[in-house]
């Protein structure tokens, strides 16, 4: 194996200390000139990277067509980017160094290290070798490194290995950073500084290339994992295996007050009642934690958590829609129904996704009888109509999207799949921007013409069909006529599909998986969810199993949850991984994989942290204090306050908020619920709409929101006033209707002295609800 | 409430957020001391979509056709500073606002570069910034009662993120809209029949019975909540915030001064916060993305709205003593490009645009750094987002190479790029 080493020149630069620069003897236009242009951000997205690239120059993303690259490099724009005969009159270097105008700004020192490979790449001929640069695999060295203490350096090396065979030291070439900056340091040479204990990822990429390494930086307190605390399943040793190496020591297990409180905020999204608290903490059960896990994960609000998720994952957004109000406000009903009855009957997750991805409108019937079953559905009475959707195979309302008489263009079909079920952001430049990602205009529209053949229209057949029924309905007399046929389009594969084209040559462009396999067939959509659903795929499961443990620990093993990528690597892959095997193997059963969690002595970890662990904020060691979905925020409310909520025309009388389909609500009260603590929009299906950190505004509206507090007197409180409680007994059904624990003695005191302070008996019970309401504890869950 | 654990509290926070005992104690002694700078607040006027500045602030009457625009400049009380003569009230007021004309960055993408604007620093993947208001709400001293750091109506989509800042930091966004004042002010006043006693004596209890909870207090979502409580009770207490918005308790004239407008109403509500202790205030105006019939828009819509409520703004502050202590700044993500498209239109170009910056010690009247003749790059003293945002923050008297702390505990100089421009 040849390694090409680099000569090493000593540079001086202006007053500054020398520094070893890296320039190679023998510049290679892949290895070198391309691997810089990645580096230096200017074959980005954002810059001449990007489609029509800036100011004339365009390269390819990152390197991806190094053929195309020389040509602009050497033959585009006018032949002046390159000056053999004087080198540095090159504009390739009179641009880069800020000497003439660059859009770009001044991106290199004219005495630079990186000026001068340009500059000898140049001199000695500007050659190209072609697939010279061809990276067969890319290794950052040594991929895991501990440090034992902040201020400790090390120094990391990014190997390539060439398809010629040659290995070669390219760190300088790459991009280097580090995850979380705080924890350890990278250095543009890759030098490694550790800044204060715990764990994070250094990213390099080279060429589009990535690879990763590990860094681990234990905390300082010695022997604190003897003896090991007990494992209940895999999910445990997977945790406490990487919290050995980092020398924290778990919490504690959580109380039974403070587990019952969160399993059932977690899957319910309320809270327990005061009976069932006094039942769950008398029983002596030794199993009754699994117990309650197995009869939660059965509860009817389970399903109804899951349905409003995945309504925000597949963007069901009640203004997106076609039709009247009343259609539309029945299409969202229609939706949230679907899956829930899918989650109610645990049905595999990659069946679920067959159904959203495959769908039609007449899944699978006769136009006749599909037609038959639409206008007795527009006919029928109240709610019996989302039961009836919720039967069919498939969900063909995520492709009847309304955009001002638009169809709904192919680019955002790839985007919404890719978001939703590969956890792939082609587009979500409104949240977040992607200056490493790598997929090309080229992959994406391969994407989109996956979808070629989805039209959401009335198709030549129904036209013809619904002419034919008006006909009929109009030789009859008025009284035998039936109900009247409602206006109708569906979702069908018209015949001739939509295409874009390969975005240079224009030519036709096959459809393809994202980074996966060309899709044939009648409906490509059939192979996509084939592929999905392959043992294989690099993203289906792991994008799933990723998005139940975020909802249960607050944080994602991959944060942003939506964000796969080998950019944003996971901070516990070997779990990650044991999770997907595990749920794959058992064919995409969405409860086993939450009975696993669940079960774990991970998740039921104490929320209070001990020495080693207050600074964890990734590694699960104890439960992270999280927020509640808005839509829990609603629901524990009432449960507190025994109160109920009326949505009016939005949801049936008794529904509570995790069971309401629409994104938007008509109910004053709720809305602002709604809007103050974060329920989303649906206008993307980017879960950065759900924001996970409280605001000021929120405070407030506990505070003093006149419904609400209306809502601490007249519910519970007044049923309890009626019941002839002594206080200090009512003290404590508040405590447990709230935080469902009893008072300790200090706070039973505290509030017994409030209410003999308070002008009247109920004054003093309603300043300790509204206390209790306002306290932190009640409103996170811990 | 009782001093002690509030003092005991505010360090408390403060070391979770990263600043040692002594920063803490440095910014308590700062609001005492006498203060070296020249402002104590900022309002920002944000053009969203990226304004025209070369059809606004820098005229280029004598270029070739293709770049000139169908705008005259006009004289302004400036000698020698001409402007847009769709501007002439702000030209009324040009003496005392001082216009940059040799800002230039690299992005011509709006969300980036409205981030690069915003904080100063163009968008990085492993670290996000915080915006200018959010280094003012963390740094600045606060008023009791009043967010230091409000947006009105989002801002016109103003990035206002307090990135590496945390939570804590996040302005306070009171949506306006078309709502009257007791709308607004739900969620940040008392409801009828809640006194402050009654308030005073609930919150006392609640912190009795929040004891429990302090065990959890390292981690960032129990100690921003914690905060939070806090402000809220001292917003609640003042009632400063619900005064503020009541724009009946203004003067007719000086209500027709700014105009109905939904800016009009955003600024002379802004000058109100400001009034009330409030530290940075963003309003903002949409629509300044011209690709197509650019000077039809500017002239019949854009400019008239900026020009009544940019100049009611600078003469308000002056008449009423503000100026000298407020600083206005008027600016978007970037310019636009001097050569006119086919469609009337000019599209994005963010190698030179101006902003305009009055009061807080500003002289007016004046104006720093020059384009070429087409107006397509800056000639003399060209400066960067950094050298902007290092002199609005250092009229506040925060100084750029200041360090702060993300919320996991790294030092960050506030502006290691960014110089002091002397206006």
């Amino acid at each position: 194996m040849c390694r090409t080493l680099f000569t090493i020149l000593l540079m001086v630069s202006g007053s500054n200390t020398s520094a070893a620069e890296p320039v190679p003897s023998a510049v290679d236009f892949e290895r070198h000139i391309v691997g810089l242009l990645g580096k230096s951000g200017c074959s980005a997205g954002s810059c001449h990277g990007s489609l029509q690239g800036k100011g004339g120059l365009r390269l390819s993303l990152f390197g991806s067509e190094p053929q195309k690259d020389f040509q602009s490099l050497t033959r585009g724009g006018g032949g002046r980017r390159v000056n053999l005969a004087e080198p540095d009159q090159s504009l390739l270097l009179l641009k880069a160094t800020g000497q003439v105008t660059h859009g770009g700004g001044k991106r290199f020192d004219t005495g630079s290290w990186q000026v001068r490979v340009f500059r000898d790449w140049i001199a000695a001929g500007a050659r190209h070798v072609p697939g010279s640069g061809t990276v067969e695999r890319l290794d950052l060295t040594p991929s895991e490194r501990v440090l034992s203490q902040p201020g400790e350096t090390a120094q990391l090396r990014v190997w390539a290995k060439f398809t010629d065979g040659t290995e070669m030291d390219v760190t300088p070439f790459c991009d280097m950073r580090s995850k979380d900056d705080s924890v350890a340091d990278v250095a543009p040479f890759g030098e490694l500084k550790a800044m204060r204990p715990g764990d994070t990822a250094i990213i390099a990429s080279y060429r589009g290339r990535i690879a990763t390494a590990r860094v681990f930086i234990p905390t300082a307190a010695q022997g604190m994992l003897d003896p090991m605390p007990p494992v209940v399943n895999e999910v445990d040793r997977e945790v406490f295996a990487k919290l050995k190496r980092l020398n924290i020591m778990p919490s504690n297990l959580a109380s039974d007050e403070e587990f019952l409180r969160r399993v059932t905020i977690d899957t319910t999204g309320g809270l327990p009642s005061p009976v069932d608290v006094r039942a769950f903490l008398a029983d002596r059960d030794p199993n009754k934690r699994e117990k309650l896990i197995d009869k939660l994960l059965r509860h009817p609000l389970h399903a109804a958590l899951w349905a409003t998720k995945m309504c925000d994952v597949t963007a069901c957004n009640v203004d997106a829609m076609s039709g009247t109000l009343e259609e539309r406000a029945r299409a969202v009903r229609m939706w949230h129904e679907w899956f829930r009855q899918r989650f109610s009957l645990n049905v595999p997750y990659d069946q679920i996704a067959r159904g959203v991805l495959t769908a039609t409108s007449r899944d699978g019937h006769t136009l006749h009888d599909w037609l038959a079953t639409e206008v007795e559905r527009s006919q029928s009475k109240r709610d019996t109509y989302a039961l009836t959707y919720a039967k069919r195979e498939t969900l063909d309302l995520f492709w009847k999207r309304y955009e001002g008489e638009e169809y709904f263009s192919l680019e955002k079909m790839a985007e919404l799949t890719a978001t939703a079920f590969l956890g792939v952001r082609l587009e979500c430049a409104q949240c977040h921007r992607h200056p490493f990602d790598r997929w090309t205009q080229t992959d994406y529209r391969a994407f989109a013409n996956v979808f070629g053949r989805v039209r959401f229209d009335s198709s030549p057949e129904l036209t013809a069909a619904v002419t034919d029924l008006l006909e009929k309905r109009r030789a009859l007399p008025r009284e035998k006529a039936g109900p009247p046929i409602p206006r109708l389009r569906e979702l069908y594969l018209a015949e001739r599909p939509r295409r874009l084209p390969q975005p240079d040559t224009n030519a036709e462009l096959k459809p393809r998986a994202l980074g996966g396999p060309e899709l044939a067939g009648a409906d490509p959509r059939e192979s996509l969810a084939g592929w999905l659903a392959r043992p294989d795929n690099p993203y289906f499961a792991r994008v799933w199993v990723n998005r139940v443990w975020a909802h249960y620990f607050g944080v994602g093993l991959i944060d942003p949850v939506d964000d796969l990528s080998a950019n944003n690597p996971p901070s516990n892959e070997p779990l990650l991984r044991w999770l997907e095997t595990d749920f794959i193997s058992h064919h995409y059963d969405i409860r086993r994989l939450e009975q696993l969690i669940m079960n774990s002595r991970t998740y039921q970890l104490s929320s209070t942290p001990n020495d080693s662990n207050r600074a964890d904020r990734t590694n699960f060691s104890r439960s992270y204090p999280r927020k509640l979905m808005a839509e829990a925020v609603l629901d524990v409310l009432n449960d507190a306050l025994g109160t109920q909520e009326d949505f009016g025309p939005d949801a049936a009388p008794g529904m509570r908020a995790i069971e309401v389909a629409s994104n938007r609500v008509a109910a004053p009260y709720a809305a602002r619920i709604f809007s103050v603590f974060g329920r989303p929009a649906r206008t993307s299906t980017c879960d950065c709409e759900r924001p996970s950190s409280p605001a000021l505004p929120q405070t407030l509206f506990l505070m003093t929101e006149p419904t609400l507090l209306k809502k601490l007197t007249t519910g519970r409180l007044a049923k309890l006033l009626q019941a002839k409680l002594s206080d200090a007994r009512i003290v404590e059904e508040l405590f447990l209707v709230t935080l469902s624990r009893l008072p300790e003695a200090g706070e039973r005191a505290a509030a017994l002295d409030r209410v003999s302070a308070a002008p009247d008996r109920e004054a003093g019970l309603t300043d300790v609800l509204w206390a209790l309401v306002n306290t932190r504890e009640f409103i996170l869950n811990h | 409430m009782n001093t002690d654990r509030r003092g005991l509290l505010g360090v408390g926070v403060a070391g979770l957020l990263g600043l040692s005992l002594p920063d803490a104690l440095r910014i308590e002694a700062r609001g005492a001391g006498p203060r070296k700078h020249k402002a104590d607040s900022v309002i920002l006027l944000w053009l969203n979509g990226g304004p025209a500045t070369i059809d606004m602030w820098d005229l280029k009457p004598d270029a070739a056709e293709e770049y000139r625009g169908e705008f005259k400049p006009i004289a302004t009380k400036a000698p020698g500073v001409r402007i847009c003569e769709h501007l002439p009230k702000v030209a009324e007021v040009m003496d005392r606002c001082t216009l940059v004309r040799s800002l230039h960055h690299p992005i011509t993408d709006h969300g980036a570069a409205a981030a690069h604007m915003a904080t100063g620093h163009p968008p990085a993947a492993a670290l996000k910034y915080p915006s200018l208001g959010s280094i003012a709400a963390k740094l600045l001293p606060e008023e009791n009662g009043i967010p230091p750091y409000i947006t009105l109506d989002r801002g016109a989509g103003f990035p206002s993120s307090p990135g590496f800042l945390g939570t804590t930091c996040e302005p306070f966004n009171a949506d306006l809209g078309g709502r009257n004042a007791s709308a607004i002010a739900d969620g940040i006043s008392l409801p009828s029949g809640f006194s402050s006693q009654l308030l005073a004596d609930r919150n006392r209890l609640r912190e009795a019975l929040d004891t429990k909870f302090r065990a959890l207090d390292e981690a960032d979502l129990p100690a921003s909540l914690d905060l939070f409580q806090q402000r809220a009770m001292d917003i609640l207490r003042s009632d400063r915030v619900r005064a503020a918005f009541d724009l009946t308790a203004e003067k007719e004239a000086v209500r027709t001064r700014y105009g109905q407008s939904q800016l009009g109403r955003c600024a002379l509500t802004g000058r109100r916060l400001i009034e009330a202790g409030a530290r940075f205030v963003t309003v903002g105006l949409n629509g300044w993305d011209t690709h197509a019939g650019n000077f039809r828009t500017l002239r019949q819509q854009l400019l008239p709205n900026l020009d009544q409520v940019l100049a009611a703004l600078v003469s308000d502050l002056g008449e009423r003593g503000l100026l000298e202590r407020t600083v206005v700044y008027c600016a978007g993500e970037f310019g636009r490009t001097p050569l006119i498209n086919g469609n009337a239109g000019r599209d994005h170009w963010s190698r030179s645009m101006s902003v305009l910056i009055a009061g807080g010690g500003v002289r007016g009247g004046s104006v720093y750094g020059r384009t070429n003749a087409n107006g397509t790059a800056p000639e003399d003293d060209p400066c960067s987002p950094a050298d902007i945002s290092a002199t609005i923050m250092n009229s506040l008297g925060i100084e750029p190479t200041r360090e702060v702390h993300t919320t996991t505990g790294r030092p960050i100089t506030l502006f290691r790029e960014g110089k002091v421009i002397e206006l």
